[in-house]
């Protein structure tokens, strides 16, 4: 008799992938799970199955939650920091490679904490919904004759659409149930940059180029899962995080706040959306 | 007068894609025009294109290439205008079938159209063997409950499937066993893709 962490795992693994970036953000998935009665486990097979392809991050298992089999893949680690952004080895853009061809997922949705635009239109938990993603460090630099010298020109960019069947059920958990923080769905800026500058921010928002969808927030993450559609024009991956600070002067203080109650509500707010369609579908 | 204050008086082609509007006076002006899908690699991480091969008087003018658009691929179809082989009509088809049901995966998820998507096949005569069968054999789904849902969502695949068949037969008029062939390479290519059963033999994983 087969061992367990010997048994050979159907293929596809799962369908849906969820991923995160830091410790708060794996620990607000599980206390989540935890919270909406849902399975959240090793098992070896499964671990055994990601060691075989050279995957060493923790996975978690949540069974198949209505059409969904769902696999949350936790922080990758470099001598136990958390590896943030999308670059390196272990950067959101290997890792969503990596995982999808690793599991034969459709669809991966990255969790976790983003920075809002605008203090009062939007607060700290608010969680944001990319309906796409604006990879801003693609820009221009050219010389000004005014200070500081030079200006980015982002008329490069190019706007990403997310997988519509991801947007779509976060769009239908917005309608249908209420939450103690408000839900944006819009555009989301994406780049490696760890903002703490207001006046940066507003650059972005201001010209950016931002298609037909308002700019509801930014990350880090997301620009690397581009690297991960398996088709040219099937993206697999869609973005939601909870607003943990606005990513300003303000920022060092505010993100003690928000690094509780963001990763929370995002985790929360994907997790109903799944369980509800599970209910729609019974 | 600009273009834009000329939208109320503008021919009923105006409302098509201007490769769409071009295919269609070419036709009309006794052409014949075919195309084919150009995919760099079999994996399909780069972006398809759609050539345009078009004979003058028989005389073949140089093709063109575009970036595969579904609803440019949708007004080709409805002109009548064929891929150059049948084998090429398959992967045109599996594209078509992919957009298709782009608005189930929206409606339902992608882990249940799969899972549904796969029990249809499996009741089905095509999946008895041949091009779906070898690649159904790699493929794991579990079995949705058979409740309203399931038979709605059965049904938008089924009907998106089917119409793909009726456009093959009624605007392209290919023959029933032509049918069968084309949609048969189709199904067989979607599934293929869908489960990447191709890129796991690639990277030598089965």
């Amino acid at each position: 008799m087969a061992k367990a962490d010997e048994v050979q795992l159907p293929w596809p693994v799962c369908s849906l992938l969820l991923f995160v970036a830091t410790s708060a953000e794996e620990n607000a998935l599980q206390e989540q799970a935890a919270k909406l009665e849902l399975p959240c486990q090793k098992y070896p097979a499964l671990t055994n199955h990601f060691r075989e392809r050279g995957l060493r991050d923790d996975a978690w298992s949540l069974g198949t939650i209505g059409g969904e089999t769902v696999i949350a893949i936790g922080c990758s680690r470099i001598k136990g920091n958390p590896v943030m952004g999308p670059y390196g080895r272990l950067g959101s853009a290997a890792k969503g490679m990596r995982y999808l061809a690793a599991t034969g997922a459709q669809g991966i949705i990255q969790l976790g904490m983003a920075f809002g635009i605008s203090r009062g239109p939007q607060s700290l938990g608010d969680v944001l919904v990319s309906t796409s993603l604006i990879p801003y460090d693609k820009r221009d630099v050219k010389p000004a004759s005014n200070e500081p010298g030079y200006f980015s020109d982002y008329s490069a960019v190019e706007i990403e659409p997310a997988r519509p069947a991801l947007v779509q059920r976060c769009l239908r958990e917005k309608a249908r149930t209420q939450f103690g923080f408000a839900v944006h769905v819009g555009a989301m800026l994406s780049g490696a940059a760890r903002i703490h500058c207001a006046a940066f921010r507003d650059e972005l928002y201001g010209t950016v180029p931002h298609g037909n969808e308002p700019i509801v927030g930014g990350e880090m993450e997301g620009v690397g899962l581009l690297a991960a559609a398996v088709k040219a024009d099937d993206p697999a991956w869609c973005v939601v995080k909870g607003i943990c600070d606005f990513a300003d002067e303000q920022r060092g203080e505010e993100i003690k706040v928000g690094l509780t109650i963001a990763p929370q509500n995002a985790a929360h707010f994907v997790l109903s959306s799944l369980l509800n369609d599970a209910k729609m579908l019974a | 007068m600009n273009e834009l204050d000329k939208m109320f008086e503008a021919p009923s082609e105006m409302a098509l894609p201007p490769l769409v509007r071009y295919c269609k006076s070419r036709k009309e002006a006794g052409d014949r025009i075919e195309v084919e899908l150009y995919r760099p690699d079999a994996g399909g991480s780069s972006q398809t294109g759609l050539v345009i091969h078009r004979w003058e008087n028989e005389m073949e003018q140089t093709p063109y290439q575009v970036e595969w658009d579904d609803g440019v691929n949708a007004g080709l179809v409805d002109l009548g205008i064929r891929a150059i082989n049948l084998q090429q009509e398959g992967e045109r088809f599996a594209f078509s079938i992919r957009a298709a049901l782009r608005h189930v995966e929206r409606r339902y998820g992608d882990g249940y159209l799969s899972a549904v998507l796969v029990d249809l096949l499996d009741e089905s005569d095509l999946c008895k063997g041949g091009e779906i069968f070898e690649v159904r054999k790699f493929v794991h789904a579990g079995r949705p409950e058979r409740n309203r849902s399931y038979h709605a969502c059965r049904d938008l695949i089924a009907d998106e499937i089917g119409g793909r068949a009726v456009e093959l037969r009624d605007k392209l008029a290919y023959r029933p066993d032509e049918v069968k062939t084309v949609m048969t390479k189709a199904l067989a290519i979607y599934l293929d893709e869908r489960f990447s059963v191709s890129s796991r033999r690639n990277f030598g994983l089965l």
